[in-house]
């Protein structure tokens, strides 16, 4: 008997994640700090993005940096098809089990 | 200018893998870099150097997380059969110094019979002294059993280094502080009421002071200042023993069966303790009148020097053969740990 695939899961914090990138379409990991009011930590922010592109939920490249600046190249992070599924998925369901907050 | 977190960086790539390197440090320290840039750009020089304090913060936080992840490269090239040595030596070495404690409490405790309400309290204050020689002990045997068969790798032998430390650093306390205490309960308890302490229920700090009195007592000066570096030398005996053992171990060229790890441990210890016993009586009772000669600390620590003489030796003479199980290789096949990697005779 085919096993189903599981289920993605979305924690609070890659929620907010996914929220910001689907509302901007793309930003670096400071970026997301400062836009989430301090939700999420300069720390923390690139282990869970790190955390939802293996899930599939995000995809990262490279941003060569300015001529004039140096420095390491930056990473941009954006949604992926599947991570915009997935948010408007758990969306739906949050204001389906939770009307009054939909309000 | 340096840029922040380029020495981080580089501390970082020694032990990080590449994928962490690329999705966790270099975001974060690239975003550091960036910012802080910007703000210098701008003149905010208060501001450049809080952006770089709590980019500090964040690079520790990632680290952390990275490590406890096992994402090193220090953990991923760590071949399985290093660890499994490691771990038979860790509890190869825990049983024998818990079976070592077991055999030296066995005569008091048996002797305690007649004394039920008193057993309790023996057993208790007799674990420290029995602690003292079953833990060297146990070292040695919980090597020679742990590293049995198996090449013994840079890897394995930092690890064990390491772990013989740790232990004679345990010791220090134990012997300077827990020891004493323990031995005066004891005979205070078989006395059956408080006693004036001898050399043997003092403190390290108090066998120090006494080594540093000038008042005369009937100790000599030289054998006042042995007594306080006897009992350091003493936590010390993991440290020599276990280096020794690995010395031995390395050197076998096949595994010893169980009986021969049995002999080569126990005639190592009953050398090591013969030595320390023979210290302390040509301190006392100057046989050889080398007591007043010889300085304190020599004669304390002779034992323990002439076992790290001979790990010393035992490394340097030993040759390396280079085979298709080189050491040295990543080998993190399962299989490999019953495979014999020394050429069996």
């Amino acid at each position: 008997m085919p096993t189903a695939s599981p289920v993605p899961t979305l924690p609070p914090k890659e929620a907010l994640i996914l929220d910001l990138l689907v509302a901007e379409g793309e930003m670096y990991g400071l970026q997301l700090v400062a836009a989430s009011k301090r939700k999420l930590k300069r720390g923390t922010v690139y282990v869970t993005l790190g955390r939802m592109e293996d899930k599939g939920f995000i995809s990262s490249r490279l941003e060569s940096a300015p001529a004039d600046e140096g420095g390491l190249p930056r990473r941009i992070y954006e949604p992926t098809a599947f991570g915009r599924r997935v948010l408007s998925a758990y969306a739906h369901v949050a204001r389906r089990l939770t009307p009054e907050l939909a309000r | 200018m340096t840029r922040p977190g380029s020495w981080l960086r580089s501390l970082a790539r020694r032990v990080c893998d590449p994928s962490t390197m690329e999705r966790l440090i270099d975001p974060a320290i690239a975003d550091l870099q960036c910012e802080h840039g910007e703000a210098l750009r701008r003149g905010h020089v208060w501001r450049s150097r809080w952006i770089r304090l709590a980019g500090y913060i964040a690079f520790a936080k990632v680290a952390v997380v990275a490590l406890s992840r096992g994402s090193t490269r220090t953990v991923r090239d760590w071949a399985g059969a290093d660890d499994r040595a490691l771990s038979r030596t860790v509890l190869f070495s825990f049983i024998a110094t818990l079976a070592w404690s077991l055999v030296f409490m066995l005569p008091p405790v048996w002797d305690s019979l007649s004394q039920p309400a008193l057993r309790g309290r023996i057993v208790l204050w007799l674990v420290p002294s029995s602690m003292s020689v079953a833990l060297p002990m146990g070292v040695v045997f919980g090597i020679l059993a742990g590293v049995r068969g198996r090449p013994i790798t840079p890897r394995v032998r930092r690890a064990i280094t390491l772990l013989t430390i740790g232990c004679s650093i345990v010791m220090v306390g134990h012997v300077g502080w827990i020891l004493p205490a323990a031995n005066q309960a004891f005979r205070e308890l078989m006395f059956g009421g408080p006693l004036t302490r001898g050399t043997n229920e003092l403190r390290l700090g108090e066998l120090w002071q006494l080594a540093q009195d000038r008042v005369v007592i009937p100790l000599t000066v030289n054998r006042r200042a042995f007594e306080f570096h006897f009992r350091l030398a003493l936590a010390f005996a993991p440290l020599a023993l276990g280096l020794f053992a690995l010395g031995v171990a390395a050197a076998r060229r096949r595994a010893s069966g169980v009986l021969g790890i049995g002999v080569i441990a126990f005639v190592s210890c009953f050398a090591y303790y013969t030595l320390t016993y023979f210290a302390r009586f040509e301190m006392y009772f100057a046989p050889f009148e080398v007591s007043e000669h010889v300085p304190a600390i020599i004669a304390a620590w002779s034992p323990n020097l002439v076992f790290l003489a001979l790990a010393l030796l035992l490394w340097k003479t030993q040759t390396h053969e280079p085979s298709a199980a080189d050491p040295s290789r990543l080998d993190d096949d399962p299989r490999s740990a019953d495979r014999p990697v020394v050429p069996q005779a």
